[in-house]
């Protein structure tokens, strides 16, 4: 067996309310992939940011290459040899990579300020690790997947040994996964550690060579990925057996909910993102749109829910004409939105969870009476919601922004749900989550359409898409492809329409 | 859960306590080396500055005049800080605000005070209010800056004000640049004897706990707040922020406006050239100094309200140049405003090492 590189013994860490590690021992060996495995809140990225000196610890030990590690901080963390990418990039848009990656540099003994010399090491580095990267390309210009390997790259500049991921596939395409799994591999070969965490179990059960699961702070067991499953894993998360499939009745489609008729929108960037797009979707069906991300599904959703300007076409929803309507007068008619980025357009993250709960309907009896906010009823209102979505936090009064990931997005989901709109546009709606809660959600995705919710549904998933439409779409360069009915979906004809060519009839 | 709550609202009480007296005393220390430097004697300096603020009643009603316009100004920007609009225009809506409140207030309408001077006030307000929706019109309507907007409408404003006791607003048949005086019908009662102190400060009293009821207990403070803090996701649910952010800079030029109006009516009793220069930028500290919150702005106000009146004793009785004291008054502020942040780390206490800073950065995902 090869040695350890990681231990972490007895390592404790309570927030006002919570115990969010309790007593986690965790041995990582030299050279391999450990994923940590839990559900939402179970503790994960407490214990990488104890590791990565972001938190301090209330009890145990970190061990690295042998040395017991006091008064951890980031700066010592990095000089021994750990480096981490956080889930949302830390990168600065507006420089440039060797811009950032020399970024807090300039000091200590060895200062870099060169940038010629540093971009001749991130070329160097890149050869060595197969990772393509233009030092001088400005980070902004760079997709999520560059953007990643940029964040990468800073931390093997860094001289990192030990690399942590925080959910780095959350926002990636299968084609960008798969190329930062061959990447990974490359470095193990090279000798470095990598600490993975994920939701997914098939990249799980693709990647890792061991993995260790969290349940609510404690740890659960280590395991080699060689000797288990994906069902014995979300058991060993969740407690109970997990549903991996999606049980669904055939649906049964009523009136027309919502028109879309040669649907014209442009990008920020003033350039045509939807263009002359057509579709409707009925009352107890879902209609599902796939793609890669980028085909203009962002605009799409957009200008369905009248956050962006529609240049021409129309919108029909509920017979009536309500192109260019804005947001509160849709949210009005019962139309409810869950949106791509929790953090841009879902959650005000310095406000309470219990504010949170309320974003929509805060104006409103029973929550305002006489423009006075009757904050007993939020309070009971935010409680029951988060009893209802199994939202795991330790008082509903912290900002919404300290609750883990999967949590944050509990919590826009239940806002949604709990109004019981006629129609629900969602985009990306598991993105974070652990499968009991994916499992969950898709289950109450589906009720809704069965209490005759008209369902739009966006996920660069495929899967996903696959499992819960009724009728699929698939979205290339703003067109519609071609719609398919769920029955007669195969994944190879839909990946050919992703790719841009229009369905054969 | 309750108790927790309460505990939670102690910690932060408490953490702004030690955090506002640690910075004081940082900056008296400082301040002390300055005043060593100059050779005068730091102990009686301090001791003065204290004696002539808040000494007795007559010194703290004269604090209190002082912290009046300052007070009444930095409710409005703060309000307006919180919205997430930056107005950076007091000063001219004090000047437009002093300047109608003023006509108003010396025209022979023949009123009762009762109606008398709350249409001078009102006017004020309004003015004020007037002068600060050009900038948040054109904003929320062409993107334009609001910060370098507020600070050019400043200028515009302070010098049509200035030229205007320079003409149709003189006193007739004056020598001097100044109106005539405002009508008794329209001047703020006075509040104690042997002192200036009016009604005013009574104004900016209510109009904080008006502004902290509308900001925590409304339906339209919630709004304000959540597009303070995320305009996105405030327009995502349904929110017109930029109605909003134009109701925000309204209230905010309305006290703006209100201040001019109660400095005039209140304390000067007439217009003059440059009335209260600077007023509205000093209340741009206060309002940041009372972190954005109603209540802390009143207390901030007073608070530089006795240390210009006593800091002015002291340069009476110790001949220390006027420059010395403000430059010890700008290092009191921006210790206040650095220890802002440091209460940050002072959580970890209470908090049994959480970082509270950090925990921000690090549960992103
Ligand atoms: N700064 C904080 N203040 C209060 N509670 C916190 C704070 N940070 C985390 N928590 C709580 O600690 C628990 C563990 O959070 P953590 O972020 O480690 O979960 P996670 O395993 O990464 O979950 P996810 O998969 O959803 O990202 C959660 O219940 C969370 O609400
Ligand atoms: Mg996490």
């Amino acid at each position: 067996m090869s040695e350890i590189i990681l231990e972490m013994k007895g390592v404790r860490k309570e927030f006002p309310g919570l115990v969010a590690n309790d007593n986690v021992n965790l041995q990582v060996k030299k050279g391999e992939i450990h994923v940590l495995l839990g559900e939402n809140g179970a503790g994960k990225s407490t214990l990488m940011n104890i590791l990565y000196g972001l938190y301090a610890a209330d009890g145990g030990e970190v061990i690295f290459k042998g040395n017991v590690i006091h008064d951890n901080t980031p700066k010592k963390a990095i000089g021994m040899g750990v480096g981490m990418v956080h889930q949302h990039f830390m990168l600065i848009p507006a420089l440039t990579v060797v811009e950032n990656m020399i970024l807090g540099m300039q000091e200590g003994p060895n200062p870099v300020i060169n940038k010629k010399e540093a971009a001749n090491k991130i070329l160097e580095l890149g050869k060595k690790f197969g990772l393509k990267v233009d030092p001088y390309a400005k980070v902004w210009q760079l997709s999520v997947g560059e953007q990643q390997r940029v964040e990468i790259l800073k931390a093997l500049f860094r001289g990192a040994e030990l690399l942590i991921l925080d959910e780095p596939t959350a926002v990636l395409t299968p084609q960008e996964t798969q190329e930062l799994f061959t990447l990974l591999r490359g470095l193990t070969k090279q000798g470095l550690t990598i600490i993975f965490i994920t939701h997914k179990l098939n990249e799980v059960m693709e990647i890792s060579d061991r993995i260790t699961i969290l349940q609510r702070g404690k740890v659960v067991g280590t395991v080699n990925t060689k000797d288990t499953n994906k069902q014995d894993l979300a058991r060993m998360m969740v407690g109970r057996d997990v549903v991996l499939s999606v049980d669904k009745a055939p649906a049964n489609p009523g009136a027309k909910v919502l028109e879309v008729k040669d649907l014209e929108v442009k990008n920020d960037k003033n350039l045509v993102a939807v263009n002359k797009l057509s579709f409707e979707i009925r009352a107890g069906e879902i209609f599902g749109i796939a793609g890669v991300d980028g085909n203009g599904q962002s605009e799409l959703v957009e200008a369905l829910t009248g956050l962006r300007v529609v240049e021409s076409g129309e919108v029909i929803y509920n017979n009536e004409n309500v192109t260019n309507k804005p947001p509160r007068y849709l949210i009005e008619k019962g139309m409810a939105h869950i949106p791509e980025d929790r953090h841009l357009r879902g959650l005000v993250l310095n406000m309470s969870v219990k504010e949170n709960m309320v974003l929509e309907d805060f104006y409103r009896e029973p929550f305002t009476v006489n423009h006075f906010m009757k904050f007993d009823k939020i309070d009971a209102y935010s409680k029951e919601l988060i009893k209802e979505y199994d939202i795991r936090l330790s008082s509903d009064d912290i900002p919404v922004g300290n609750l883990s990931g999967g949590n944050q997005q509990k919590v826009v989901l239940a806002r949604m749900l709990q109004r019981n709109p006629n129609l629900l546009i969602v985009m990306h709606p598991t993105r974070g989550l652990d499968v009991g809660a994916i499992e969950f959600i898709h289950k109450r995705i589906i009720r809704a359409r069965d209490n005759g919710s008209a369902v739009l549904l966006i996920s660069t998933e495929l899967e996903e898409v696959l499992t819960l439409s009724d009728r699929i779409g698939v979205i290339y360069e703003g067109q519609l492809m071609g719609i398919v009915n769920q029955k007669d979906a195969n994944t190879n004809e839909l990946g050919l329409m992703m790719a841009g060519s229009h369905k054969a009839s | 859960m309750n108790t927790q709550f309460d505990y939670k609202r102690i910690e932060t009480g408490l953490s702004y306590l030690i955090s506002s007296l640690l910075s004081i005393a940082v900056a008296l220390i400082i301040s002390s080396f300055i005043l060593l430097g100059q050779g005068k004697d730091p102990l009686q300096a301090f001791s003065l500055i204290f004696q002539g603020g808040i000494g007795d009643m007559a010194a703290f009603g004269a604090s209190l005049v002082r912290a009046c316009p300052l007070m009444l100004a930095a409710l409005g920007i703060a309000f307006a800080f919180k919205a997430g609009i930056y107005n950076i225009g007091a000063e001219g809506q004090i000047y437009l605000g002093a300047m109608f409140a003023t006509w108003v207030g010396i025209l022979p309408l023949g009123l009762p005070k009762i109606i008398h001077l709350p249409l001078a006030i009102l006017t004020g307000m309004a003015a004020g209010a007037s002068w600060a929706f050009i900038p948040a019109y054109l904003k929320v309507k062409k993107g334009f800056n609001e910060v370098i907007m507020t600070i050019l409408l400043n200028y515009i404003g302070v010098y049509f004000v200035n030229a205007s006791v320079h003409s149709y607003l003189q006193e007739p048949n004056g020598y001097y640049p100044q109106t005539s005086k405002v009508l008794e019908t329209a001047t703020l009662p006075k509040l104690m004897a042997n002192s200036e102190l009016h009604a005013g400060i009574l104004l900016g009293l209510i109009g904080a706990v008006i502004l902290y009821v509308i900001l925590q207990k409304t339906d339209f403070g919630y709004q304000l707040r959540c597009v303070g803090s995320n305009p996105e996701a405030s327009r995502t649910s349904g929110m017109n922020a930029k109605l909003t952010l134009i109701a925000a800079m309204l209230v905010s030029g309305a006290f703006a406006g209100l201040a001019g109006a109660s400095e005039v009516l209140g304390y000067q009793h007439l217009l003059l050239e440059n009335f209260s220069p600077n007023t509205g930028y000093d209340a741009i500290s206060v309002a940041l100094l009372g972190r954005l919150n109603p209540i802390g702005v009143v207390i901030a106000a007073i608070f530089i309200g006795v240390l210009r009146t006593g800091a002015n004793t002291m340069q009476i009785m110790m001949g220390v140049p006027v420059t010395i004291v403000y430059i010890i008054q700008a290092i009191i502020i921006l210790c206040v405003l650095a220890f802002t942040n440091w209460k940050l780390d002072l959580s970890r206490f209470f908090e049994r090492g959480a970082k509270d800073a950090n925990s921000k950065l690090a549960n992103r995902s």
